[in-house]
């Protein structure tokens, strides 16, 4: 059980992090992971599985993570109840998405399924980003970019 | 394994002729450090050899040509012996290679004393364990030149990796996976021969899978090449740029305006990183990054709150109040009543999994956006617009110069246009090459992407297997191989770390007028900040290095280097020469008398652990040993000719 990179996103990084010109790098692989699911789970939609790297690349949030880990919990349980068209009354079907997504016992308080649709809105945020913005290797203007996009400032 | 080395003896060899060194210093103990001057000449080199071949048995490959090269040249034996007497833990081998120059011939022969008896062989037969570590390679690193030094710090090299990969023999992992490899592809030739109906099928699927073999080779070596070449130009681009800068400063007109852009551009460049830096931690706190996402967080709590999830009620108490003889409600529990309770409890949770859905309610309270990403953001923008102004402002310059007939500089910035355009056109081939990305995939074929070279062969493979009904046992292959990668992969990234920290801590103590950092090691040691070091400093670090990988193997090794400190400043040799004797439990030198200024003056100090040996070369005679720190002081080459 573990987080799974969109395929491509290493070369996004990587650009980065290769740079020479002692600009800042992302110190974690998980940092652009994690902005691609952010703007995925804005979004409500997943992409497809075969987008996925087929490795794990972690099985738990790097350190600057573990306590944001419930609200990523739960804007994933948002963003499913968007997806699914739950309404906010309907007590049953939000009790049933929240049990079928999280593991008490796991490192990531997520189980398979959980971790599964995490991974897939990755895919969906990493195809926005991958259409919106184009590769640098200055974090900087990347991040820039990001906070536009992510605001629909895309553009601007 | 503990391997000391007690003497070397030569018989008929180039340079010394006939001579017998003793490194011991008690019976079966030799001394910690030897000093050996050795003028140039008489033989450090073939020593060096010499001794590599002892330990790695790889003379008996040598051609008629290598085996001759030995021979003295003021006569004409019919054959030389090169021997050493080895301590492998406490049995005493002497390993001897004898160079039969008539025939052009070399061969081994080992004897053995031990406890348990002894005996000669014909061959090299060292023990077990010693023959399959004792690989080629492997030997060249800890019967070690200063070549090797270089290329840990090369960028060009990888072998620095390579060493640990060695020492720790994570390669055989890699060696296992390629024999597994190569027995499927048995089976799946004798399958073909077996059925010849399908046998021209066969083969044609084995001749395509070749191909593809080749042309993903072919791919990556390509791949290599672009790395060198993007590399090389880009660092050419960054050269002119310099050189450029340089010019501008020269130029009395412009030498204010340039300097006041330069202290601009670094003053922006710091307040960008420390803008990017804390940015990107604020970036981490998903609530900030729009108020959407505040108000979703504050929107399913609200729900979550209103429709009193989770239940409060757990299936725990339902459990336990079914073992009760009466309810809540004073009535009596009985077998009907409690396996309805029973039944139902399953319709409620868990008291872990609504202490997890509690926390996550609890994280997601009151969450509400603040704009520090928001001017954290416009900050960013302003600086990045400072900065392009200062790149025009600065462009605006080299103009300047230009227009005013600055030759040098027209030629300069003519040629950095032409490598930006040749590395723009590397670039494009290198994204093509290397590119996973699936959009950009399907506009390319599998003979110009390594992704799709890759998958182009499993597909291959695949076909083969089923083909020669081999399937199961090519996906347990692949499985099995996985693993090992894996394995691979994990062990040496622990190694890796361990044997970094090690040799910082080494290069720390010694190296202390400037901070050499280990980053990282990827193929060759990646040094913090910087893209190389002094010839000493490499060379402060390669013996850093070999002494933690050496360090932390269960294996104890004699270090064996020639001329360690090569031509070097003094005060570096001073530096190499401190760090030498606390790396290894044995440590033999070859030096010259050149190099003894700064080099020796430190182990004059260690005291009576230290030996002394000057090997003085005799026109038309035998070389000559000497013995003694007096001799030594005093041993000068011109004296010894």
């Amino acid at each position: 059980m573990a987080f799974r990179l969109p395929k491509g996103v290493r070369e996004y990084h990587d650009m980065v992090n290769n740079r020479t010109d002692g600009g800042v790098k992302f110190k974690y692989l998980f940092d652009f992971y994690y902005l691609c699911l952010m703007l995925g789970l804005d979004k409500a939609k997943i992409g497809p599985k075969e987008n996925l790297e087929s490795g794990e690349f972690v099985d738990d949030y790097p350190d600057p993570y573990k306590n944001v880990s419930e609200i990523v919990a739960g804007l994933l349980i948002d963003a499913e109840m968007r997806r699914k068209d739950i309404a906010p009354q309907d007590r049953t079907r939000i009790e049933n998405l929240m049990l079928g997504i999280i593991d008490q016992f796991s490192l990531t308080g997520l189980n398979q399924e959980g971790l599964d649709l995490l991974n897939r809105y990755a895919v969906t945020g990493f195809e926005e980003i991958h259409t919106n913005i184009t590769k640098t290797s200055e974090l900087e203007t990347f991040l820039v970019h990001y906070y536009q996009l992510f605001n629909n400032q895309v553009g601007a | 394994m503990r391997l000391r080395i007690l003497s070397l003896s030569f018989k008929n060899i180039r340079g010394v002729r006939n001579l017998d060194i003793s490194f011991k210093q008690g019976e079966r103990k030799p001394f910690p450090i030897s000093l050996v001057m050795m003028p140039n000449g008489t033989g450090k080199t073939t020593t060096i050899t010499l001794l590599r071949a002892v330990l790695d048995g790889q003379a008996a490959t040598w051609d008629s040509n290598i085996v001759r090269e030995f021979k003295p040249a003021e006569y004409d034996p019919p054959k030389g012996e090169f021997s050493a007497k080895l301590l492998f833990d406490n049995e005493l081998y002497n390993v001897t290679l004898i160079l039969n120059y008539e025939k052009g011939e070399a061969y081994y022969q080992t004897s053995r004393v031990s406890t348990t008896g002894g005996g000669l062989d014909v061959g090299h037969a060292l023990p077990p364990l010693a023959k399959d570590m004792f690989q080629k390679e492997f030997v060249k690193r800890f019967v070690f030149d200063g070549e090797l030094a270089k290329e840990i710090l090369s960028s060009d090299s990888d072998e620095a990796e390579k060493a640990i990969k060695y020492l720790y023999k994570v390669n055989r992992l890699g060696e296992l996976g390629t024999r597994i490899d190569q027995i499927i592809e048995q089976i799946q030739k004798n399958a073909e021969k077996s059925n010849i109906k399908s046998k021209q099928a066969l083969s044609g699927l084995r001749t395509q899978l070749d191909k593809i073999k080749k042309t993903l080779l072919k791919l990556k070596g390509r791949q290599k090449e672009l790395e060198a070449e993007i590399g090389s130009k880009s660092n050419r681009i960054n050269n002119i740029e310099l050189q450029i800068s340089e010019k501008i400063k020269a130029n009395a007109d412009l030498r204010e305006r340039a300097e006041v852009l330069t202290n601009e551009r670094n003053t922006n460049k710091i307040a960008i990183n420390a803008a990017a830096q804390s940015y990107l931690e604020e970036i981490r706190i998903p609530y900030n990054l729009s108020r959407n996402v505040a108000e979703r967080l504050n929107q399913l709590s609200g729900k979550l709150y209103n429709l009193k999830l989770p239940r409060t009620t757990s299936r725990q108490f339902f459990e336990d109040l079914a073992e009760q003889p009466t309810c809540i409600c004073k009535r009596p529990i009985g077998k009907e009543e409690k396996e309805a309770i029973l039944q139902q409890a399953n319709e409620y949770l868990g008291d872990d999994q609504i202490g997890v859905i509690n926390a996550i309610k609890q994280a997601i309270k009151d969450k509400t956006y603040n704009d520090s990403l928001e001017n954290k953001t416009n900050d960013l923008i302003a600086k990045l617009d400072e900065r392009q102004r200062n790149a025009t402002d600065w462009d605006r310059l080299q103009v300047m110069l230009e227009e005013a007939g600055d030759l040098e500089i027209q030629v300069l910035n003519a040629e950095k246009v032409k490598l930006i355009n040749q590395v723009e056109k590397l670039n494009n081939e290198y994204e093509a090459l290397t590119t996973k990305d699936k959009e950009k995939l399907k506009r390319l074929i599998w003979e110009e992407n390594i992704q799709l070279c890759e998958e182009e062969e499993e597909n291959k493979k695949e076909r083969l297997a089923e083909a020669s009904n081999t399937v199961s046992l090519t996906n347990s292959s692949e499985r099995v191989n996985r693993y090992l990668k894996r394995i691979e992969t994990e062990v040496l990234k622990l190694l890796k770390e361990k044997i970094r920290n090690e040799t910082n801590n080494k290069v720390g103590s010694i190296i202390k007028n400037d901070t050499l950092n280990i980053e990282n090691i990827d193929g060759y040691l990646h040094l913090t900040g910087k893209k190389g070091a002094s010839v000493g400093q490499t060379l402060a670090i390669a013996y850093s290095y070999l002494g933690a990988m050496f360090d932390n193997s269960s294996h104890e090794l004699p270090f064996v280097v020639d001329s360690p400190a090569g031509a070097l400043d003094l005060d570096v040799r001073r530096e190499v020469s401190a760090i030498l004797p606390t790396l290894f439990k044995q440590l033999i030198v070859f030096i010259t008398s050149g190099e003894k200024e700064g080099f020796t003056d430190h182990f004059y100090r260690l005291g009576p652990d230290v030996q002394y040996l000057s090997v003085a070369k005799n026109k038309d005679a035998d070389a000559a040993l000497l013995e003694g720190v007096e001799e030594f002081e005093k041993f000068q080459e011109v004296a010894s000719s």
